[in-house]
């Protein structure tokens, strides 16, 4: 099946983005943002299971994860923007982006393996089992792979993505 | 002066930069890896200064400021090698200097911050001194914006940095109204409980 030539254009983002000069900026300050917040608070967790400041015990660490998804959800909605906006920005279409920029592919590949690693620590058991990692303890081996690979991914999604104007 | 950035601009490490598209995209990336770490774990330690995660014990929260340190000292490098390649451009825009005054302002207040909650925990156990760490917590917060908004509008024209920064103040205001109603609705953030 051959998907249409406007495949993801959206006409009310690029009129949005015509419209107004500030829409793509402010959505790259809030795509940062998101990021920091992602990025900043995944980290910390990942972290604290590979086994820094292990003064601290994990289940409470827990509580900072909803702003993590909170950081997650401002990139997913402003990527959208630039992803369906991005006629309006560049003379290339969101179709054309997806099959030839190597690093738009390169990202989107990295954020499915950091939801296939997060399906992981959730269906291996291991999310409850580091709810039982006190301070002091050491969090089991495969929750220590599961967090090496998730700031692995998450550092490569901010590297691939930044490099993403360059691949169109 | 102007000789001096053009000097810069021309000179062999800037133009083999340049020339690079490698080298050049890999700095700007790795900008924005150090810019994760460093404001991201400011993010977290401000956030639980600030009453998110209210459980978590905080004084383990510096372990993690050797990573925000590395986090600086990537940008610092990368930053001096792009404020390198186009210096007659950036050191000539106003938006740079708020964007390193902003920095330099986040940095002094991070450091005041681990003195004050960290440094043996002086005045933590008294109303005054956790005001004081929640002031210093938003503050950082405002500095960090501020460096990103300045950071991201460079390239753009003047009346664009205007309105993207109006834009952001409306923006951040609406969200910061409704999300606060929601965040205490839903419990990730109350009453802060410094318990360091």
């Amino acid at each position: 099946m051959e998907l249409p030539e406007t495949f993801l254009q959206l006409a009310f983002v690029e009129d949005l983005i015509n419209a107004h000069r500030w829409v793509w900026p402010l959505c790259e300050v809030l795509h940062f943002v998101g990021l920091t917040l992602l990025v900043g608070i995944v980290t910390v967790f990942d972290l604290r299971l590979l086994g820094v400041a292990k003064r601290m015990p994990i289940a409470p660490l827990r509580q900072l994860l909803p702003w993590a998804v909170v950081g997650f959800i401002l990139c997913v909605v402003t990527g959208l923007v630039f992803v369906t906006g991005l006629w309006a920005n560049v003379a290339v279409r969101p179709l054309e982006a997806l099959q030839i920029d190597h690093f738009l592919q390169l990202k989107l590949l990295f954020i499915l393996l950091a939801g296939i690693n997060l399906g992981a620590f959730s269906m291996s058991g291991m999310s409850r089992a580091v709810d039982s990692v006190g301070a002091g303890d050491e969090a089991p081996a495969l929750a220590k792979v599961i967090a090496a690979s998730s700031l692995f991914l998450w550092v490569g999604v901010i590297y691939w993505g930044r490099l993403i104007p360059w691949g169109l | 002066m102007m000789e001096t950035l053009q000097a810069i601009e021309a000179s062999a490490f800037s133009m083999f930069v340049k020339e690079s598209s490698t080298l050049y995209t890999a700095t700007l990336a790795f900008h924005t890896i150090g810019l994760a770490f460093l404001v991201g774990i400011s993010v977290a330690t401000s956030f639980r200064i600030l009453g998110v995660a209210r459980s978590l014990p905080l004084a383990p929260m510096e372990d993690f400021f050797p990573l925000m340190y590395v986090g600086f000292w990537i940008n610092a490098l990368t930053g001096v090698v792009l404020l390198s390649l186009y210096p007659t451009d950036y050191l000539t825009d106003g938006t740079m200097y708020i964007k390193l005054g902003a920095i330099a302002a986040a940095i002094a207040t991070l450091r005041t911050l681990r003195a004050h909650v960290f440094g043996g925990g002086v005045g933590l156990g008294t109303e005054a001194g956790a005001r004081r760490a929640r002031r210093l917590a938003s503050a950082l917060l405002f500095v960090w914006l501020v460096a990103i908004v300045a950071g991201r509008v460079t390239a753009y024209t003047l009346p664009t940095k205007l309105q993207t920064a109006a834009a952001v103040l409306v923006f951040g205001a609406v969200v910061l109204s409704i999300g606060y109603g929601a965040a205490r609705g839903l419990g990730w953030i109350g009453s802060s409980q410094q318990g360091a």
